[in-house]
Order: structure tokens, then sequence, then C-alpha cells
């Protein structure tokens, strides 16, 4: 028990908390994505507002045009005779009643606002935090571990191949549409032949290039 | 499933929190660890991953039959983005979460780590916008 506190853990349990995360935030946000395609909206700060303000502002609208659509209608009506105007006139506002009793659910269509997806991802720092703390193995690090060190240094060429690394890890995912979370898990368990084909890709990269740096470095 | 923002937005972050935790255990966010798993000298994160691959997958085509699938076609930029992704997973030890993770950790370098991730995207979404066009099929477009 005591290791289960400080060390690594057994596979098993890995293998549960990554799923209950996985399905989890599937099952109660209703979404697929990983954590890709939020820091993909996080670094489109400025478009993901506009489109949500764009959202928000069809959503809050969209009685009002409704309400407009029908004055117009009705004036128009005007022009024909008495009885036919009364049942027309009937017909429309019926027509308009059901599409206002539907038209609420447009607004919770509205997508979240970027600072809710950073506090996601801020989230997911303090879950490391609270993690290393709680083993006891917190401290102000200023290298990436032994193995990385031996590796690439310890200095601003170190620094250079982790910007480099991110680098690639940002196009990569947005080009193949998904990481080790939205394709790895969400996408495979889905059974798509997209996220066999991407994480085939990745992971045999992956292996290839660290067999090269243990060859070489 | 909820609607509220407000209860999304409480969840989203407790799911995060997990996410942040359970990966540090596991070891996902030390390159040490990450390094022996891509060369086969350890099996112990290999297993995890593949686990939790078995777990949802029973989760969604058996218990949720399907309710919640998502459609991921192979399309141009399914294999040289994993290339690339790949590449960058070896180099800098990242799927996007795991700096965040390091961070968390104090490990402060890999807010460089963070940086490139970030104008990768930037970057990918203006060639995009101005070149490509392609359709990604990413949750972020």
């Amino acid at each position: 028990m005591a290791s289960l506190m400080t060390g690594y853990w057994p596979w098993w349990l890995g293998a549960i908390a990554l799923a209950v995360v996985a399905v989890g935030y599937f099952y109660s946000l209703g979404i697929p994505c990983g954590v890709s395609g939020v820091f993909g909206r996080v670094a489109n700060w400025r478009e993901e507002v506009q489109a949500r303000d764009t959202e928000m502002a069809m959503a809050r609208n969209a009685g009002q045009v409704q309400a407009q659509m029908m004055a117009e209608a009705m004036a128009a009506l005007e022009a024909l005779p008495e009885e036919e105007r009364k049942q027309v006139e009937a017909e429309l506002r019926a027509a308009h009643d059901e599409e206002a009793a539907v038209a609420p659910s447009a607004a919770t269509a509205v997508r979240p606002h970027p600072a809710a997806q950073l506090a996601f991802l801020a989230s997911i720092a303090i879950g490391g935090l609270l993690a290393a703390l709680s083993s006891g193995h917190w401290a102000l690090m200023t290298d990436m571990g032994a193995t990385y060190t031996a590796f690439f240094g310890n200095g601003p060429s170190a620094w250079l191949i982790l910007f480099v690394g991110g680098l690639c890890v940002g196009v990569g995912t947005q080009m193949a549409g998904g990481c080790t979370l939205g394709h790895g898990i969400t996408g495979n368990s889905s059974l798509q032949i997209g996220s066999f084909a991407a994480t085939a890709a990745f992971f045999a990269t992956a292996v290839i290039a660290s067999f090269i740096f243990q060859a070489l470095l | 499933m909820t609607d509220k923002p407000l209860n999304q937005s409480v969840l989203k972050i407790a799911f995060g929190i997990l996410l942040g935790f359970s990966l540090s255990r596991i070891g996902f966010s030390s390159y040490d660890e990450l390094h022996k798993m891509f060369v086969f000298a350890d099996w112990r994160m290999f297993f995890t991953f593949s686990g939790a691959l078995m777990l949802t997958m029973l989760m969604f085509q058996v218990v949720f039959r399907r309710r919640f699938q998502v459609a991921r076609p192979i399309h141009r930029g399914t294999l040289v983005g994993g290339v690339l992704f790949g590449l960058g997973w070896a180099l800098a030890g990242g799927c996007p979460s795991i700096p965040l993770v390091q961070l968390g950790e104090g490990r402060v370098m890999a807010l460089f780590t963070i940086a490139g991730i970030v104008t990768g995207v930037l970057a990918f979404r203006l060639a995009q916008r101005n070149y490509l066009h392609w359709d990604t099929g990413s949750c972020s477009t």
C-alpha cells in the first residue's frame, strides 16, 4: 500500500484511472475531444471568443428574429380576405409557438469560453502538483531527468530541443486531428481507422526515434 | 450528460485534476520512464496504455452501445501528423498534457515545451487558413 502512495502505480491501476477519465469525460460532457483540441482552442483565443460571441448572439436573437418574421408575415396577410387570413394566422401562430418552445435548447450549444478551456489545462497541472506533493517528490527542478540530461544536456541546447519537440507535437496533433487521448484512447476505442493509423504512426516513430537517441547520444 | 455551463466547467476541472494526478503517478510525465517504454526496457506503461484502451473500448462498445462514437477517418494529415507528433513525443516527452503535468511537478523547463506546442498549433492554423485548407476532422477546428 505504501508504494501506491509514493511510487509509480502498477499497470492495472493506471489503466483503470485513465479509462475512468476517458469514459467519464466523454459521458458527462458529451465531448470526445482530447487535450490537443483544448490546446488548439486556447491557442486560438481570439477566434474562439468571436465564434462564441456569434453563437451567443444567434441563440439570443433567435426569438427576436422569429417574432419579426411573424410580424412581417402578418402585415402581408392584411391584403387577404377576412376568412382566409384568420386561418393562415392561426397556423402561423401555432408553428411559431412550437419553434419558440424548441429554441431555448440552441442556447446550450454555445461553446465554452476559452478561459474555461485554460482552466482545464491548469487543472491538469494542478493534478501533477498534487501527485508530486502527496508523494513527497515535489521540488523546483531545472532539468528533465537523468535520461533527458544524458541525451540532450541541461541548458540552452536542451531547452531548444524541448521547444522544437513541442513544435512537432503542436503541428502534428493539429494535423493528425488528435493526440494520445483523442486518437490513442477515445478514437481507437471507437474503432476508427484514422485513429489506428495515427496511433501506429506516432508510436512507431517515437520507438524508432528513441532507439536512435539511445544509439547515438 | 449535463447541459449547465457551470456544472460542465466544474466536471471538466475535476477530470483534469484526475488526469494530471494519474499521468504523474503512472510515470508518463517522467522522460526516464517514457524512454524505458519506447525502447521496450519496461512494459509497465505500455500495459497501462493498452489496458486503458481495452477498458475504454469495453465501455464504449458494450456498456454504452456506440452512443458515444467519434468519427476519425484517415485523411491527408493522419500519417504525416502522426509521425511529427511521435517525433515530438520522443524529443520533448510530451503528448500535449504531459508538459502541464511536468510544470505542476516543478519541472519549470516544461514551459519551453508548452511554448513550442502553442507556437505549433498557431503555425498550423495559419498554414491551414492560408495554404492547406485540409479537413483534419480535428475537434479543434
